[in-house]
């Protein structure tokens, strides 16, 4: 040991060290206020370099032997739980004490290996800034990249194969389900974390009876964003034609409350109403009455609305959510969306016939739909250990319309016709449901209630009458179809507990009653009734018992409600159809899963009988666009003997970033009356008839999540497959058929330098429908996606995103490749982010797409915007 | 002239962070089994107002899979306690499930734990040390087959003599002086922040006026670095006293080696392997104890 203390001094000397300067000694004391002797540690620093130190003992002195050629040093002394003291002295031997205050240490907090994914329980934390580049403006852009995480083109997010339950901002619910107005609208930089609360039950009241496999999504906001009024906007400018853009949004997070109001307006094609919709499914109460009336359109294409779709487009909204106290909140909402949507393009429908031929339609379409739509909401929510208590009031007001100009040619007809339509499509709904869960420990109790009136009055005119008919009564043929829906629903539950065993019982009461007013006007359907009038009621009371079981990891649950069904018809126009109809019902459920570690699986199995009489009740025609007819034939009750069993298994390894899924289902289906189609000329006709068929659903999915480090990328994979196996009537002809799709889907996302991001995205699918007839000669319909984003960023102020998309389809004679090409620069100058992008930059004119519907096979083509250049600022108010 | 060269080589290889030969759990011996008691009886002995997270031996400190443990060091009044980060997650992990899962009387198969072989032992990771005053005590639990023999002992809290340098260099955000020191048989270079003002740092190192950020034997066969510096309240968990045999540091330390060096003959456990018939014993490791006297 003596050697190496020689070593070190040789080494010291021979640096030139300080040794050369005479010995300083400085001792002294280190007490509390109070005089307490104190064990801290002092050290001698020159600048920030310590040149000697030692520890204080237990009378609390110390004493220092250093040397330097400094004039003069800082003598510094710290122990945990006080607050450094420091005295800058002449550097010579000399007495200093030191009396210190009690402070708490706050040190500079610092990770340089900060986990992407953190696990703690149930609940996952992914570091929003692990998965962010540039290019990322708002939360969604983020949380699609997040390995397990998927965002459906509805915007609704699902983790690990479940469609997520709740979304929270700062463990708030304040988007009640409209979750795509913070995904949209929240910027990316304002949050820490997104964390994924795996069996979450949300009911404190219920933590102690029902597992739950639900998936909460929470958003964990960075402090700098909480308890701020925050303000940015939008504005933009482009050509061709004319383009205009506006967003204005205001959000404030605080601990009592919280709010997000925003604008949005453009005629770019974007779509604004899209955030508005309830994604959660929890809102009002859904009302069943039918709308049918339409105006005959294509599909969506497939490809970006932005892309085909010439709007003019205002929405704005409100969402509101105050903390009355630590577990209760009243959350009020309130949006409007003013729209206009021009649509484009042509059609082929090819119609099987039993013999195994096709016939075709051919048509050019202009629609162009006029979208008002008011939407409030109010809920109050408490949520303690013992009690919940929710009450939720929405109401809807839409005042629709659409107008669509159809030029029709056929191939079995000599028409070539211009055919117009106009629809007014008003709604009004309101509806209330209150539920109330009273929990003991020992047993609970649980009300419900909701009550609800949907009011739909639909009209369609469509001229020249004579497409429709030779022996036209007017030159428009006008079909009103007004419904009105009553419904009312209550629940008294009682819940016990016998060791392990969980019993819930209900005793339940529900009452849907649909009016139905329809007239068909302007035709001469002498041989037909075309006018309906009646009321069709259904009402049942029963009870259940939901049993639940936990065996070690297992969770058995059976539930076994019985109740007793009435259905009435009341026929204003002819009352002695008025019929009543009483059933008993039992349709069990049994429900398993299995927990481990990082891995569960399900099973779950149900069995229902429908009987149901809705359909007789409705004995006039309706048209319900101008190519199709609806009319019953029916005279006896449907009934429908279905079961359906799913297997789902799901594992999860955060540390890994590994996520995947699969799950199966089967859905046998029993019923003794089947749909059928009848061509007449150019019109269809669906009705409805007494024939006994099964049809089978199997389907099957698998999707496999991977963030990894290097580039630090996420891979994700999807394969999905289905086969169906059904009956249809084809001109009063039973037609076995099956429809088959597999696809898959991958996305890959990466870093691969600081200075650049990418996106990779495929998908292929095929699908195919046919007969024992045209087994061989029916076609396959594949189609092909592929997207390419590759983001740049130079400099820190620059943004160079460029983008290239391949779509597929070969069911078409031209155009069966479509490439587009989009680009985007981003300059961010101060509070300023100014975008210049350009769309369709190869100027595609047209986009086609073929779609299987039961047998029928749909060619439709769009036409889209053509090559355009935006110009967009945005900016933070404050 | 040994001695210079040993301290050259400290400074290259300092210089340098070259890996030479880094500790891998290469034993046979594994984790013991599930304590689930351990886990649901945890009780805190007070609490930390800072934890500072290391890397211990990592092959890349960006990379958790190569490191063999995420040591934790906790700081609070009166108390230092250096333990196994990655073992507390886990511990976490499996008393959040038990309590949301009270009515299962089994448990995961699977543990949250990870690093380099995460399912290996090795007693730089399944160690416990509390420093309390001038005390130091180590919890040393044991591998499988002998989990029931975990031992504990007390010893005066261990000083180095340290010398301290010029030189800086920027560690997890802060400034750290360098400096040197021979401990128990090995040379040490460390390096302290003097911002953060606590006389502590990872294993049983301390007594600079600064904690340790980085420290590494010449030899590189045990390393640390600090990965995380954080404020909070941090619950100190203290192993329940009843659950090890009191012992002294020679004996935890020969024990542990001779684990180390031939896990089955160590613990007696003779396994035949199913193939060959042969008793299966320990393949040579190559083996230095960090605290070699």
């Amino acid at each position: 040991m003596r050697g190496f203390h020689l070593i070190q001094l040789i080494i010291m000397l021979l640096l030139g060290s300080q040794t050369l300067f005479a010995r300083i000694v400085i001792s002294g004391t280190v007490t509390d206020k109070s005089g307490e002797p104190l064990p801290a540690i002092v050290s001698v620093l020159v600048g920030r370099s310590v040149k000697g130190f030692g520890n204080a003992d237990e009378n609390g002195k110390y004493s220092i032997s250093f040397s330097t050629d400094a004039d003069s040093v800082t003598v510094k002394a710290s122990i945990m739980g006080f607050s450094s003291s420091l005295k800058t002295v002449p550097s010579q031997t000399r007495q200093l004490d030191f009396i210190m205050e009690e402070s708490d240490i706050l040190l500079k907090e610092v990770s340089v290996v900060a986990e992407k994914i953190t696990q703690k329980g149930d609940t996952l934390n992914f570091r929003v800034g692990a998965y962010k580049d540039e290019n990322d403006r708002v939360i969604g852009d983020v949380i699609k990249k997040m390995p397990g995480l998927e965002v459906s083109d509805n915007g609704s997010i699902s983790f690990n194969g479940k469609t997520i339950k709740n979304f929270y901002v700062e463990d708030m619910d304040l988007l009640q389900g409209r979750y795509g107005i913070a995904t949209n609208n929240i910027s990316a930089n304002d949050v820490a974390s997104i964390q994924v609360y795996q069996n979450h039950q949300p009911v404190r009241a219920l933590k102690d009876w029902s597992p739950s496999e639900d998936v909460t999504i929470n958003l964990k906001l960075k402090s700098s964003a909480k308890g701020v009024f925050t303000m940015t906007g939008m504005g933009g400018i482009g050509y061709k034609p004319m383009l205009w853009a506006g967003e204005a949004t205001g959000m404030y997070f605080g601990k009592k409350g919280q709010s997000i109001t925003t604008y949005k307006g453009n005629n770019s094609g974007d779509n604004v109403a899209a955030e508005q919709e309830n994604l959660t499914g929890d809102g009002g109460l859904q009302f069943f009455n039918q709308a049918p009336l339409g105006v005959v359109s294509p599909g969506t294409p497939g490809v970006k609305q932005k892309r085909y779709m010439r709007n003019r487009s205002n929405a704005v909204s409100t969402s509101n959510i105050l903390k009355l106290d630590s577990l209760s909140t009243l959350s009020v909402s309130l949006s409007y969306i003013d729209d206009i949507l021009s649509n484009e393009g042509s059609s082929v429908t090819e119609q099987y016939l039993p013999d195994g031929a096709y016939r075709t339609m051919s048509q050019t379409v202009e629609t162009k739909s006029y979208v008002h739509k008011l939407s409030g909401g109010a809920v109050y929510k408490k949520n303690t250990d013992r009690i919940y208590a929710v009450n939720r009031l929405d109401v809807n007001a839409s005042w629709n319309k659409c107008d669509g100009i159809n030029s029709l040619t056929t191939d079995f007809s000599s028409i070539n016709q211009v055919v117009n339509q106009h629809l007014d499509n008003p709604s009004f709904s309101i509806s209330d449901k209150a539920d109330l869960i009273f929990n003991s420990g020992a047993n609970a109790w649980n009300l419900s209630f909701g009550a609800g009136w949907n009011h739909r009055p639909q009209k369609l005119s469509v001229s020249p009458a004579s497409i429709l008919s030779d022996k036209p009564e007017n030159d428009v043929v006008s079909q009103n179809y007004t419904s009105d829906d009553f419904r009312g629903q209550a629940e008294i539950g009682y819940f016990m507990k016998f060791g392990q065993l969980t019993i819930k019982t209900f005793i339940f009461g529900n009452v849907d009653i649909e009016s139905v007013k329809s007239d068909l006007d302007g035709l001469d359907l002498s041989d037909f009734n075309a006018v309906n009038r009646y009321s069709f009621g259904k009402a049942e009371g029963g009870g259940e018992a939901r049993i639940g079981y936990p065996i070690k990891n297992s969770y058995f649950e059976v539930t076994l409600p019985i109740s007793y069904n009435g259905q009435w018809l009341r026929d204003k126009k002819a009352a002695g159809r008025n019929r009543e109809w009483n059933y008993l019902c039992f349709n069990p459920a049994v429900k398993y899963t299995y927990r481990l570690g990082k891995s569960w699986c399900g099973l779950n199995a149900s069995y229902y009988k429908i009987r149901d009489n809705s359909d007789r009740a409705q004995s006039g025609v309706v048209m319900t666009d101008y190519l199709t007819f609806r009319e019953s034939f029916v005279d006896h009750t449907l009934v429908d003997k279905s079961l359906y069993v799913t297997a789902e298994y799901h594992y999860s390894n955060a540390m890994a970033q590994l996520f995947a899924n699969a799950s199966a289902s089967w859905r046998r289906s029993s019923c003794n009356t089947m749909v059928g189609y009848e061509y007449d000329g150019i019109a269809t006709v669906k009705y409805a008839l007494e024939h006994p068929y099964v049809s089978n659903r199997y389907g099957a999915s698998v999707n496999v999540s991977k963030g990894m480090d290097f580039w630090e990328s996420t891979l994700k994979l999807t394969g999905n497959c289905s086969l169906y196996k059904s009956m249809q009537l084809i001109n009063s002809q039973p037609v076995d058929y099956k429809s088959q799709y597999w696809s898959a889907n991958l996305v890959y996302s990466a870093m691969p330098a600081t200075w650049m991001g990418m996106a990779l995205g495929a998908a292929y699918g095929e699908n195919k429908s046919f007969t024992e007839v045209n087994k061989d000669a029916a076609m396959s319909g594949r189609q092909c996606t592929g997207r390419l984003d590759l983001n740049f960023f130079p400099v820190k102020r620059l943004i160079l995103n460029v983008a290239f998309e391949e779509n597929y389809t070969n069911l078409t004679e031209a155009g069966r490749h479509t490439w587009f090409g989009d680009a985007r620069i981003t300059y961010k100058a101060g509070r300023f982010d100014w975008e210049l992008e350009a769309n369709n930059i190869f100027n595609r004119k047209v986009f086609s797409r073929v779609n299987y519907t039961d047998m029928n096979i749909y060619r439709s083509t769009y036409r889209l915007r053509p090559f355009n250049v935006m110009l967009k600022v945005r900016f933070n108010v404050f | 002239m040994k001695k210079l060269i040993k301290l050259l080589f400290i400074t290259i290889v300092a210089i340098s962070g070259i890996d030479c030969h880094a500790q891998r759990k290469d034993t046979d011996a594994k984790i013991s089994h599930y304590n689930i008691s351990r886990c649901r009886d945890r009780k805190s002995i007070g609490d930390a107002s800072i934890r500072i997270l290391y890397a211990f031996n990592a092959e890349n400190i960006r990379d958790k899979s190569t490191w063999i443990d995420e040591g934790q060091l906790k700081i609070g009044r009166g108390i230092t306690q250096y333990s196994s980060h990655f073992e507390e997650v886990n511990e976490d992990s499996v008393a959040i499930w038990l309590n949301t899962h009270s009515k299962s009387s089994a448990w995961p198969p699977a543990r949250w734990l990870r690093g380099h072989r995460p399912d290996h032992w090795i007693e730089y990771q399944y160690s416990n040390i509390h420093i309390i005053d001038n005390t130091l005590e180590e919890y040393a639990t044991m591998p499988r087959a002998i989990e029931t023999d975990n031992l504990k002992y007390s010893e005066t809290l261990p000083l180095q003599e340290w010398s301290i340098s010029d030189e800086t260099e920027e560690i997890c955000g802060y400034s750290c002086q360098k400096a040197i020191c021979h401990w128990r048989g090995r040379d040490y270079v460390a390096w302290f922040a003097a911002d953060i003002p606590v006389s502590a740092g990872p294993w049983k190192f301390g007594g600079l006026p600064g904690l340790i950020m980085k420290i590494a034997d010449s030899t590189n066969t045990y390393s640390w670095e600090a990965t995380e510096v954080k404020n909070g309240t941090f619950p100190i968990y203290k192993p329940r006293g009843d659950k090890y045999k009191e012992s002294t540091r020679e004996k935890v330390q020969e024990l542990q080696r001779k684990l180390n060096e031939n896990y089955f003959k160590t613990t007696g456990t003779e396994v035949i392997q199913y193939k060959t018939g042969q008793l299966l014993t320990s393949r040579k490791h190559p083996y230095s104890q960090l605290e070699l006297e």
